[in-house]
């Protein structure tokens, strides 16, 4: 039988000798080992990562990576600040350091 | 500066691949820069409103650094993707591949460079994200015509620590990817697919912040096919089918859900429990509910506009083409003014 652009989770009875073609099979952590048991199992143009096929899978033209993806970033509200707004804010500033140097003497 | 051009299956010398025209002749071809030697200095070459020709299949080891130079608004730089056509290239829409070939974490890494533009190209085989950025968020980017797949991480995502932001997506498909096809934020997809996205979270083929969608498809994604966790999103004649849970996940409002498809499996729109969404002129047929946890206003002047019934009219939704019928349900529908 041959499983064509589908996602690990809606895969079911897979069988040995199965082939696969464009599908979505990668784990959320490395060595994870699918389809145990099976045999003879093709794996063409699919998404691998960190998933462990039997040992005498045939693999073409397949992400095959164990790494680990780093954590995504949540996002940050952007504070945007106007030009006037800015420029008044560094006057302060500027004027703030000036009094602290003459209070210093 | 100048123009480039770059075959990527060559791997040695060091040919410079300079073009003098608007585009390569063959013989500039001919001479084009050899990938392996060359392919990070190509691309630390470029300046604001050059161009990069690029054919065939560039095999990574690690990923192309984008961090010499912005482009401007009117003067991107330019990646344009080439068919070898056995040694004259054409740009014809066929496309430069760059494979990360499961050992760079990226096939692009950008670290704070703008206003960069990729079409006609293929990203694949990255270890995390195929498109990333670093140090700050890539903005103002455009990607026409340009497939992400089989990504350890999403197709465009923020493995990098940054996602592209305030950047436009047209013709592009996102597909097989380990997380998301599309990680992005305030940023506009057009007549762009994803699928069968997403076995890791965050799973879904269009997911992120803020971000217009206009005539894209996502379908047989895992969790949701568009999802915005956080703030708003707006589709348009946008397409979801066979999500594993939910079509279209929204949280802040308004969120803007018109003139679209939602079908299959799964809920047609979730919300967080507050969201408020304006669910308007949808052809609206999914196996669990219409709709979850969100305040919806689907109706104009009384009349409800929401379609429930009728055929649905794919032309082939297995094989991805969700094109319709003539008896497809709602495939014209009159809106009162």
């Amino acid at each position: 039988m041959i499983h064509e652009r589908k996602l690990f989770s809606r895969l079911d009875k897979v069988k040995s000798g199965d082939e696969f073609v464009g599908c979505n099979l990668a784990q959320a952590v490395p060595g994870v080992k699918i389809f145990a048991g099976r045999k003879g199992l093709k794996f063409t143009r699919c998404n691998l990562a960190r998933a462990i096929v039997p040992a005498d899978s045939v693999i073409v033209d397949c992400n095959t990576t164990q790494l680990p993806i780093p954590p995504d970033v949540e996002p940050v509200e952007m504070v945007e600040i106007e030009a006037a707004e800015l420029a008044s804010l560094r006057a302060d500033r500027a004027e703030l350091k000036k009094s602290k140097e003459v209070a210093r003497g | 500066m100048a123009d480039r051009c770059v075959d990527g299956t060559l791997t040695t010398g060091t040919q410079a691949g300079t073009v003098a025209g608007a585009a390569p002749t063959d013989g500039e071809w001919a001479n084009a820069a050899h990938a392996e030697a060359n392919i990070q200095a190509v691309y630390d070459g470029l300046a604001a409103g050059d161009t990069l020709h690029a054919t065939r299949t560039q095999t990574l080891t690690a990923p192309i650094d984008i961090d010499q130079a912005h482009g401007t608004a009117g003067n991107p730089i330019a990646v344009l993707g080439y068919n070898y056509n056995g040694g004259a290239p054409i740009a014809d829409g066929s496309k430069y591949v760059i494979d990360a070939n499961s050992t760079a974490a990226n096939c692009i890494l950008a670290a704070d460079k703008d206003f960069w533009k990729f079409k006609n190209v293929e990203f694949k085989n990255a270890t995390a994200d195929n498109v990333t950025g670093v140090t700050n968020r890539p903005q103002w980017w455009q990607f026409v015509n340009c497939d992400s797949h089989n990504a350890g991480g999403a197709g465009w995502g923020t493995s990098g620590g940054n996602y592209y932001t305030n950047s436009a997506f047209v013709l592009c498909r996102a597909y097989s990817n380990g997380e998301s096809g599309f990680f992005t934020a305030d940023s506009y997809h057009s007549f762009c697919t994803a699928y069968s996205n997403g076995s890791s979270s965050p799973e879904a083929g269009f997911y992120g912040y803020r971000n217009v969608y206009t005539a894209c498809v996502g379908y047989s994604n895992d969790h949701s096919n568009f999802n915005d966790p956080v703030y708003r999103t707006h589709l348009f004649n946008c397409v979801s089918d066979d999500p594993v849970t939910r079509g279209i996940y929204v949280k802040g409002s308004p969120a803007t859900v018109i003139g679209s498809r939602i079908t299959g499996t799964g809920t047609g729109i979730v919300g967080d429990g507050s969201a408020d969404v304006l669910d308007l002129w949808n052809y609206i047929v999914c196996d669990t509910a219409p709709t979850a946890a969100i305040t919806v206003d689907q109706q104009i002047e009384g009349a409800d506009t929401r379609i429930e019934t009728g055929v649905e009219g794919y032309i082939d939704a297995a094989g991805g083409n969700f094109g319709l019928t003539n008896d497809a349900a709602a495939r014209r529908t009159a809106v009162a003014l």
